[in-house]
C-alpha cells in the first residue's frame, strides 16, 4: 500500500472524521461506532494528541525567533510595498534616482573613468595653479549646507593648526568643525565584522552599505508573545 | 486551530484602502504563525524566514484581488504552502531528486495495525505538549519524515488546510490526500515512538481517563 | 588619399593632444600624490539620524548631502529624518577615535590606512549603555564614502523612528 491507494473504507471514514472532513449524517454514523469501541477512540486520541504535540513544538521553534528579524522582515516588506507603490504613481523615472542608475550603469567603466577625470582634474588645477596663488578656488564636489564658521573651505583643505589628531582612544570634541562634501556613493567592502547584538545584517545597495544591529533588548522586548 | 480574530477582516479592508499600518497589524498577528508552518515544511530558520517575507509581500500584492470567500488566515496559509511547496521542489530540483517520498520513507504502510503513540504521552496529554524532551522528539520525528508527509502533516494539523485545499496545493487528488495523510500520521508516530521508548508508563487509570474524554474530536 | 592620410594624421594628432593634456598633467602632478598615498590621517563625520515612518518626505537642509542616499530604496519605508546629533573625529593611523552620543551609543573609529582612493577602518559600536558591543568591523571605503549603521529603534520624549548613523570619513593632511 502506498500514499496513491485506496484506503480501505474504516480508516478513511475515521480519518475524515477526526478531520471534520464528514458530512452531518456520516460523522454521527462514525460517532456511534466509536461509542462501542474503546480501542479505536483511543487510536483517535493518538491522532489528537500527535495533532497538538507537533503544532506545539512548531509553536516553540517560532517563539525562539527573536522579535527583532521580524521586524527586519518587516522593514524589507515595507520597503518592497514603498517600491511597488512608487512605480505604480510614477512609472517614470523618478529625478532622485538619475545619480544610482547612472552609477549602476557605469560601474564597469568606474576604475578607468575615474582615472580620466583625475587626471583631467589634476590639469586643470596645473592650468589655475600657473594663473592665480590660490588654492581650493572651485571644490570638485559642491559643498554641503554652509560649513561652520572657521571651518576649513574642503576636506582637502589642511587642518586647522593646533587641532590634535586623537590620540589612543580619544574622546573627540563635541562640535567640530570639519564639513565633508558631498559623500561619494558606493558600497563599502567589509573585510571582517562581528555582530554583538542579537542579530546583524549587511546591505550594499550599490551606492551605499547599510549595517543593520539591533540592541539585544529590544528584541527581546516583544518576543513573550505566544503564537 | 484558533479561529481567526474578528477583526481581520476590517484590516483586509482597510489595507485594500492603503492602510499600511493595518497590514503592519496583519503581519505582527500572523508572522509567527507563518513562521511555524513555513520552519515545518522547510526545516531550516532562514529559509522559513525568506518564506514568511516573500508571502506577505505577495498577500499585500493579491490584496486588491482577495473577495473574502474564504477567511484571511486560510487564504494566507494557502499562500505560504504554495510558496513552501514551491520552495522544496526548487531545491529539490537542484539536486536533482525529485518532491517526493522516497527519501526516508519508513515504508510502514503494509503493517497492519495501527499501532498508537506511547501510553505515557496518552496518559499525560498535558504534560506531554509542555515537555520540552517529547517537542524536540516531535521535531526530530518531523525531520525524518519525507517531504511529501511533513507537507501533508504540517498543512492539515498546523494549518487547518482541507482535503481540497490540500490537494490544490500539492497538486493530487483528494483521495491521494486522504491516503497520504494516513500513512505521514502513521509513519510519525512510529518515528516518535521510537524515540520514546525510554519515556516511564504512566498508570492505567490515567490511560482509561484519556480515552474517555478523547473521543470526541 | 592623400587627403584623407593627412586629414586622419591631423585628427589623430588632434586627439591625441587632447589626451595627452591631461595624461601629461596627471604624470607631472602624479609624482607628489603617489608620495602622498599612505594615508596618515582622515577626517569623520558621523550624524546620527532618526528615520521616522511619519512625515511628509520633506529632507531637511542640514541632511541635504544625504539626500541621495536617503532617496535610495533601502530607505524607502521612511517619511522623514531628523539629524539629532553630529560628530567629528579626526583620526590618526592605528589610533582609536571615539564619540559617545546622546542616545547612549558610543562610536569608535580607528584608521588603519588606505591609498589614494581608499581608506580602511575599523568600526565599533556599543549599545546605548556603553555595555556591549554591537558590532565591530574592518571595512575599507572610497575616500569621501559613507557607511550607514541602523542601529535599531530610537525614542524619545517627542520622537520615535528608527536610528541610524552615517559615517563619512576622508583622509586629511
Amino acid at each position: 500500500m502506498n500514499d496513491e491507494t485506496e484506503l480501505p473504507k474504516a480508516d478513511a471514514e475515521l480519518q475524515a472524521y477526526f478531520d471534520g472532513e464528514l458530512d452531518a449524517a456520516a460523522a454521527q454514523e462514525v460517532a456511534r461506532t466509536l461509542d462501542g469501541d474503546p480501542a479505536l477512540r483511543g487510536h483517535l486520541a493518538g491522532m489528537s494528541l500527535m495533532r497538538d504535540l507537533v503544532n506545539r513544538s512548531l509553536e516553540m521553534k517560532a517563539l525562539e525567533v527573536p522579535r527583532a528579524r521580524f521586524e527586519q522582515i518587516w522593514d524589507e516588506i515595507d520597503r518592497t510595498i514603498e517600491r511597488d507603490t512608487r512605480s505604480a504613481r510614477a512609472p517614470q523615472a523618478a529625478p532622485a534616482s538619475l545619480w544610482a542608475r547612472i552609477a549602476t550603469a557605469l560601474r564597469p567603466f568606474r576604475a578607468p573613468l575615474l582615472a580620466a577625470a583625475g587626471a583631467a582634474a589634476v590639469a586643470i588645477v596645473a592650468v589655475r595653479l600657473s594663473g592665480s596663488p590660490e588654492v581650493n578656488q572651485a571644490p570638485e564636489v559642491a559643498s554641503l549646507p554652509e560649513p561652520p564658521a572657521g571651518g576649513p573651505a574642503s576636506p582637502d583643505a589642511p587642518a586647522p593648526q593646533g587641532s590634535k589628531v586623537a590620540d589612543r582612544t580619544t574622546p573627540a570634541p563635541a562640535s567640530e568643525d570639519a564639513t565633508l562634501p558631498q559623500p561619494r556613493p558606493a558600497d563599502a567592502e567589509i573585510h571582517g565584522i562581528e555582530f554583538g547584538g542579537k542579530t546583524g545584517r549587511i546591505s550594499h545597495t550599490g551606492t551605499v552599505t547599510v549595517l543593520y544591529v539591533e540592541e539585544e533588548d529590544d528584541s527581546q522586548k516583544k518576543s513573550e508573545r505566544s503564537l | 486551530m484558533d479561529a481567526p480574530d474578528p477583526d481581520d477582516h476590517s484590516l483586509v479592508e482597510a489595507c485594500k484602502r492603503g492602510d499600511r499600518r493595518a497590514f503592519q497589524l496583519l503581519f505582527e498577528r500572523y508572522e509567527r504563525k507563518v513562521y511555524a508552518v513555513a520552519y515545518g515544511f522547510l526545516r531550516s530558520q532562514e529559509d522559513a524566514l525568506d518564506v514568511v517575507q516573500e508571502a506577505f509581500i505577495k498577500v499585500h500584492r493579491y490584496l486588491p484581488n482577495f473577495e473574502g470567500q474564504s477567511s484571511f488566515y486560510t487564504w494566507l496559509y494557502r499562500i505560504v504552502a504554495n510558496l513552501c511547496i514551491d520552495h522544496i521542489r526548487r531545491n529539490t530540483r537542484k539536486k536533482d531528486v525529485e518532491f517526493d517520498d522516497k527519501l526516508r520513507h519508513d515504508g510502514d504502510q503494509d503493517s497492519a495495525p495501527a499501532e498508537s503513540l506511547p501510553t505515557s504521552l496518552l496518559g499525560n496529554p498535558g504534560e506531554a505538549v509542555e515537555n520540552k524532551e517529547i517537542l524536540a522528539a516531535v521535531q526530530d520525528s518531523l525531520k525524518y519524515l519525507s517531504d511529501k508527509h511533513r507537507a501533508v502533516i504540517i498543512m492539515r494539523e498546523l494549518q487547518g488546510l482541507s482535503y481540497a485545499d490540500m490537494a490544490k496545493a500539492m497538486n493530487c487528488s483528494k483521495g491521494t490526500i486522504m491516503s497520504r495523510l494516513f500513512h505521514a500520521r502513521r509513519n510519525m508516530q512510529k518515528l516518535l515512538r521510537e524515540r520514546l521508548e525510554n519515556l516511564p508508563e504512566p498508570s492505567d487509570d490515567a490511560v482509561a481517563d484519556l480515552q474517555q474524554e478523547a473521543a470526541v474530536p | 588619399m592623400t587627403h584623407r592620410k593627412t586629414t586622419s594624421r591631423w585628427l589623430a594628432s588632434m586627439v591625441a593632444s587632447a589626451l595627452a593634456v591631461p595624461l601629461v598633467g596627471a604624470a607631472v602632478f602624479a609624482v607628489p600624490a603617489v608620495a602622498d598615498a599612505a594615508v596618515t590621517k582622515a577626517t569623520c563625520q558621523v550624524h546620527a539620524v532618526l528615520a521616522s515612518k511619519e512625515g511628509d518626505g520633506t529632507i531637511p537642509a542640514d541632511l541635504e548631502f544625504l539626500r541621495s542616499t536617503l532617496a535610495n530604496d533601502e530607505f524607502a519605508a521612511y517619511k522623514s529624518f531628523t539629524l539629532l546629533e553630529k560628530k567629528s573625529l579626526k583620526l590618526a593611523l592605528d589610533t582609536k577615535g571615539e564619540s559617545t552620543f546622546g542616545s547612549g551609543h558610543k562610536l569608535g573609529l580607528t584608521l588603519l590606512g588606505g591609498d589614494d582612493t581608499r581608506l580602511k577602518l575599523q568600526l565599533d559600536l556599543s549599545n546605548r549603555d556603553g555595555t556591549k558591543s554591537l558590532v565591530s568591523t574592518a571595512y575599507s571605503i572610497e575616500d569621501n564614502g559613507l557607511l550607514m549603521i541602523g542601529a535599531g529603534a530610537f525614542t524619545d520624549a517627542s520622537r520615535s523612528g528608527k536610528l541610524f548613523f552615517a559615517i563619512q570619513c576622508a583622509r586629511a593632511g
